[in-house]
């Protein structure tokens, strides 16, 4: 990406925060492409945390939407139809233990790239 | 512009970082990981087992109701469509299991699990069971059992193309390969060496060397001194006649074959071994002695307990014929059950089906009846996840499988010859005592019954009762002359070879290699007859070598049916339960007297302990302080006489003697110094600073059911839970906390009327099924749960007419 490009988007993402319904509304759609996403691959539970990320105001908002994303993937791990539901959480801990930090880690991760812009 | 610089500086960091690390984890072994576990893409999380409503199969409808326990009635009008939804049904619970049993038994876990299991498949890869089934298949090739097995395995492999495998599959990051019928075969065989296989003879070769003939016999006596063999006077007609073996005899070992015997090549060896015994119980009573009229099949078979279960309860219906029982996951065959017209259960016959060779070997080349001939050599894959490959030689002799092992810089070996090596028929065999319809048919599948040895007990509707040995037991000679097999033969001079046998290859039972069915321990229509792992007659008339049990089962079980039935009295299915449950040891009986001697010897602390044994009735109850107080000091007791002593001499635990032997040893046996008060003494201390240190009242705050999932050293959560219960080694009721073994399945059944099972864990291999424990607790309790009809209603499971 050019930097005149990168620019571009920069004050498109700028225009976005400053506007409270574009943000909200971004952060809606980044929430369901990045769990789209993160259903085909685990790259999307980063890729997720990067789009809401990207929607807030702040690097800490940015990593709390992130988090929050992460909280919502294990959610719908949880109670999605077709996935191990609740009872597996007990039945293979510590592995859930894990998983629930990846969870969390990598859509941080994520939202790091709000640092960037 | 230092502000400019700054932010510069700090995206470009974020960006490397980010895109870095992103980069590093895609494309290091983390992303592995992350495939497997990660929430929601994880196939970990993925693989929740589920069975479609509708299934089409090649072999035409069927339909399949689970029951309140989850087991599958499954109903069809044609074997073939009956066994594809079998087998389909089974997979969906315990896919994993089988396939783990299929890994291990043809050498193929470490491709699972990694470098640990390496040396463990190198040994099963030379062992060839994997020949050994396909042979089986040959055996059975163009019978009708054989299609109703392949209808099986391909039901297995339907399930796994249909479904997603099920969690443990996503967890080690591998997909199951398709079943098929040697693979059956394959699981079998591992069960069939379990049961009647061992490097024994090894063994005794070492315990030879180490001991003078004294102490030999003292450690090791041929027969354990109990008067409870299974076949008794009471047992009516016997068909064996003894061929005027001498019990005592033993063969001295010619100096060369002593180089096979080393305890590092044993303790390789001993990896296609069980920790305990496979052992069991199971007993006949005629109807003319029981209330209902009905004969009564009582029968709970020892093996390893382990999450999920060793066995599967399953149920087939083909037209207006019913079968139940259990089967080995992977198998659909009925090793335990009952039909319309009889009942069956069975146990473990302790007798070898193998011998073990030695020979004069250049490395390329053995020497046989003065011939060099040279191995018959194969090179096979052992594939390791996250390791390198191993390459492993497989050689074979005229015997069998020549197992070979560098042992400190020198080559040991070891031929093996065993029964299960050959064209055996159990499939057959197993499937047509399932669907039998009296004596005459029973016995008839009975008679082509090859490996592995067992004691089937049997009744039927007609009031019919009968107890039969099985398996074909090898008839070993040097210079003609009948030999026991517990030695290592010369291979080279071609000793101890059974007449018609011929490993991978099609035998002739009948050229005088092998105990004919027909001299095999038999009784029709006995009152009752008992099997425990006991010797079956009190001569022999056929060399027997694998050591029978010491009878502790054995006979309290006969003390019991003869204080009741024996005494004409007539009893019912709950007697049968409560002789199951029984918890006595028999042992205590002799011991706990000296225990209580010693009570001057020991602290008042412990002696304040001891005194609990006073007046105990001798029974290891989950309720009793005393059973706690006698099962740990006879614990230390045995540490104290035995550990020391073989440490000395360099033998494993694998070497101690038989449970009954330190208790019939005289108070100043040598093996006690000379005073066992000192030892018990020394024992009751350790055992009593044990209990104290891990808080113990009571017997079951240690007997509990420690039962474990294979990966559950990792995974806790697929561990059972541990519940308080009765039972010890040498009780009726079998549990041997500290090797996970015992009651495996237990089954009364009033033949023709109401049947009663339990498992020791739950029919539904997944962690996440509410029945994949929900019979631990009956169990665990000593209940039982009563077998019925199928639940109306629709079928959980409709299969159709179609193409897979």
């Amino acid at each position: 990406m050019s930097a005149t490009a990168f620019a571009g988007l920069g004050r498109q993402l700028d225009a976005l925060r400053e506007n409270a319904t574009r943000r909200w509304v971004a952060l809606a759609g980044g929430f369901l492409i990045g769990l789209a996403l993160a259903w085909v691959h685990w790259l999307g539970l980063i890729l997720g945390g990067a789009l809401v990320g990207l929607t807030r105001q702040s690097l800490l908002r940015a990593v709390l939407a992130g988090l929050g994303f992460g909280v919502t993937a294990l959610v719908v791990m949880v109670l999605a139809p077709g996935l191990v539901g609740v009872g597996a959480v007990s039945a293979f801990a510590p592995v859930s233990y894990v998983t629930a930090a990846i969870g969390l880690v990598l859509p941080a991760w994520g939202a790091l790239v709000r640092g960037v812009r | 512009m230092t502000q400019r610089v700054s932010d510069r500086t700090r995206r470009g960091f974020l960006s490397a970082l980010l895109g870095g690390g992103t980069a590093a984890a895609a494309l290091s072994p983390a992303a592995e990981f992350l495939d497997r576990i990660a929430p929601l893409s994880g196939r970990t999380w993925r693989g929740q087992r589920t069975v479609p409503e509708t299934v089409e199969s090649p072999h035409g409808p069927a339909s399949v109701t689970y029951d309140e326990y989850h087991v599958p009635h499954v109903e069809a009008e044609s074997e073939p469509a009956a066994y594809y939804a079998l087998g389909y049904v089974q997979a969906a619970d315990r896919l994993f299991e089988m396939d783990v049993f299929r890994r291990l038994a043809g050498g193929n876990l470490a491709a699972i699990v990694g470098d640990g299991a390496v040396e463990q498949d190198v040994l099963y890869t030379k062992l060839d069971f994997r020949g050994a089934a396909e042979a089986s298949v040959q055996a059975v090739e163009g019978t009708e059992e054989a299609t109703a097995a392949a209808a099986f395995a391909e039901g297995i492999t339907a399930y796994i193309a249909d479904n997603d495998p099920g969690l443990p599959f996503g967890l080690l990051g591998y997909e199951p390969e398709p079943w098929t019928m040697a693979d059956s075969m394959l699981v079998g065989m591992y069960f069939y060496w379990l049961v009647a296989g061992s490097f024994g003879p090894l063994r005794e070769g070492l315990k030879r060397e180490t001991f003078d003939a004294d102490t030999y016999q003292t450690l090791y006596p041929r027969r354990a001194s109990h008067d409870a063999p299974i076949l008794r006077e009471t047992a009516g007609e016997s068909r064996s006649e003894p061929r005027g073996l001498d019990p005592e005899q033993t063969e001295s070992l010619d100096p060369e074959q002593t180089e096979s015997l080393d305890p590092q090549f044993d303790d390789w060896l001993a990896m296609a071994e069980s920790e305990e015994t496979p052992g069991s119980n199971a007993w006949t009573i005629s109807g003319e002695h029981t209330e209902s009229g009905r004969p009564l099949v009582c029968s709970d078979p020892h093996l390893m307990l382990q999450a999920p279960p060793v066995w599967y309860e399953q149920r087939i219906t083909v037209g207006d014929r019913t079968v139940n029982g259990v089967a080995i996951p992977g198998t659909p065959l009925f090793v335990v059950g009952e039909n319309d017209h009889v009942s069956w259960g069975m146990t473990a016959a302790q007798v070898s089906q193998n011998d073990l060779y030695h020979y004069e070997t250049d490395g390329d080349r053995y020497r046989y009846r003065g011939e060099w001939l040279e191995f018959d050599t194969e090179t096979r894959t052992v594939a390791v996840a996250g390791g390198e490959d191993r390459q492993v030689s497989v050689k074979k002799t005229v015997h069998g499988p020549f197992l070979d092992r560098e042992v400190n810089g020198e080559t040991r070996h070891v031929g093996v010859g065993w029964v299960g090596h050959a064209q055996t028929r159990e499939l057959v065999a197993f499937q047509r005592m399932a669907w039998s319809t009296g004596l005459e048919d029973f016995r008839e599948a009975l008679s082509q019954f090859d490996a592995p040895t067992l004691n089937i007990h049997y009744a039927d509707t007609d009031g019919r009762t009968l107890f039969q040995s099985v398996g074909k037991i090898p008839l070993r000679r040097v210079d003609g002359e009948l030999v026991p097999g517990d030695q290592v033969f010369d291979g080279s001079a071609g000793e101890g070879e059974w007449d018609g046998f011929e490993p991978f290859g099609d035998p002739d039972w009948d050229a005088g290699g092998f105990v004919s069915f027909e001299e095999m321990p038999s009784a029709v229509d006995a009152d009752y007859v008992a099997s425990a792992n006991q010797r079956p007659l009190d001569d022999p008339p056929y060399p027997v070598d694998r050591g029978y049990g010491p009878g502790l089962r054995g006979e309290r079980i006969y003390e019991r049916l003869d204080e009741t039935v024996g005494a004409g009295e007539t009893v019912d299915a709950a007697f049968c339960e409560s002789l199951q449950l029984d918890t006595l040891d028999v042992r205590a009986r002799e011991l706990v007297p000296a225990i209580l001697d010693v009570r001057d010897r020991v602290s008042s602390d412990v002696a304040d302990w001891l005194d609990e044994l006073d007046g105990w009735d001798y029974h290891m109850d989950r309720d009793s302080t005393a059973a706690l107080v006698y099962d740990r000091v006879y614990s230390s007791f045995r540490e104290e006489t035995w550990g020391p002593f073989f440490e000395e001499v360099g033998l494993s635990r694998r070497y101690w003697p038989s449970e009954r032997v330190i208790v019939e040893l005289p108070p100043d046996s040598r093996f006690f110094d000379g005073d066992r008060g000192a030892v018990l003494a020394r024992a009751a201390e350790t055992a009593v600073e044990e209990l104290e240190a891990e808080g113990w009242d009571r017997y079951g705050d240690y007997n509990t059911t420690d039962v474990d999932h294979m990966f559950g050293r990792y995974v806790g959560g697929m561990n059972y839970p541990e519940y308080p219960t009765s039972g010890g080694y040498g009780t009726v009721r079998s549990f041997i906390r500290p090797s996970d073994w015992g009651a495996s399945y237990r089954l009364v059944s009033q033949v023709g009327g109401e049947t009663r099972t339990v498992l020791p864990g739950g029919n539904d291999g997944s962690p996440l099924s509410e029945h994949y424990d929900d019979q631990l607790i009956l169990w665990a309790d000593g209940e039982y749960r009563t077998l019925g009809e199928p639940p109306n209603g629709d079928p959980d499971v409709a299969f159709e007419e179609g193409t897979q």
